[in-house]
């Protein structure tokens, strides 16, 4: 929570210095930006390579654990998928861009803001901080009413950092495993999932 | 999409080869960690200097909630039946 606090105060100062007009001209910030996401992408990658979590969760667990992740992202898509129904000035490329941040708000809105505009970025920071802040308030009810895999698929790749403690508390300890799990898939899929829809020519 | 997939599975090989080791980790992380404040303030910056982006706040915001609802609900109701299915029988 803390760690979303600073991620957005950072985004709010560069919007009050944008607001500003006294940001010196001549700089092309947009490039600028396109460094930055190859410079996040190579650590990113760092991360994912270097965590022997990362690999040691892919052959602990039965077969079973695998369906988590898989659920989620069809649940999470489909869903998105339904979001143009409601609002049809959404393209289903760009609802779904969204959705497959699965509430990595950080790396999902600075891939779309260079892959795609500025406002679906935006969309993307605000609609994957919401998903956060809503697992976090919600579990406790969802896991009453949906099971105990409720609050690790409302979570979706948080579920391995940030929701983790509401996940384990409602769900219990085992369910901690699966949601680190499910997390880190989820995690390590957001970068593809989202480069692909985006590019994907179709 | 090729460069950036490139530049992640590039990353990925490097971090095979620091595996096991806890320093380089701690000092990939603080490089992650500023380049995400980075990559937001200049997307806060873009922000602040569009027009369009201001002025559709609003519609924005709907827009970011109702896809992070209306997922949300997809993820849970699909889950629901994973549980029933594979799970629940797990219990004691």
């Amino acid at each position: 929570m803390r760690s979303s606090l600073i991620i957005f105060g950072f985004f709010v100062a560069g919007v009050l210095a944008g607001l500003s007009g006294k940001l010196p001209t001549g700089y092309d910030f947009d490039k600028f930006g396109n460094y930055a996401l190859f410079l996040l992408m190579f650590l990113a990658g760092v991360s994912i390579g270097s965590d022997k979590n990362s690999w040691k969760v892919l052959s602990t667990y039965n077969y079973k654990i695998i369906w988590v992740p898989v659920t989620i992202i069809v649940g999470t898509l489909a869903g998105s998928a339904l979001v143009t129904l409601v609002i049809p000035t959404l393209t289903l490329r760009e609802s779904l861009a969204v959705g497959a941040g699965f509430g990595y708000y950080s790396l999902s809105s600075a891939f779309i803001t260079q892959l795609h505009s500025h406002s679906l970025g935006v969309v993307a920071l605000l609609s994957n901080i919401f998903r956060e802040v809503a697992t976090l308030l919600a579990t406790p009810i969802l896991v009453k009413y949906f099971g105990n895999l409720a609050g690790i698929a409302s979570g979706g790749a948080t579920a391995m950092d940030t929701t983790l403690p509401v996940i384990s508390k409602y769900s219990g300890k085992s369910y901690a495993i699966i949601a680190v799990f499910s997390g880190i898939v989820l995690t390590i899929l957001v970068p593809f999932l989202v480069t692909l829809i985006l590019t994907f020519k179709g | 999409m090729i460069t950036i997939l490139v530049v992640l599975s590039a990353g990925i090989l490097f971090g095979l080869l620091i595996v096991g080791k806890p320093k380089w980790h701690l000092f990939n992380n603080h490089l992650l960690n500023w380049a995400i404040y980075l990559l937001l303030f200049l997307l806060g910056i873009s922000v602040g200097t569009n027009r369009e982006v201001i002025q559709n706040i609003g519609k924005i915001g709907y827009e970011a909630i109702a896809i992070s609802i209306i997922s949300i609900a997809g993820s849970v109701l699909l889950s629901a039946i994973l549980f029933k299915f594979l799970f629940k029988q797990d219990e004691k």
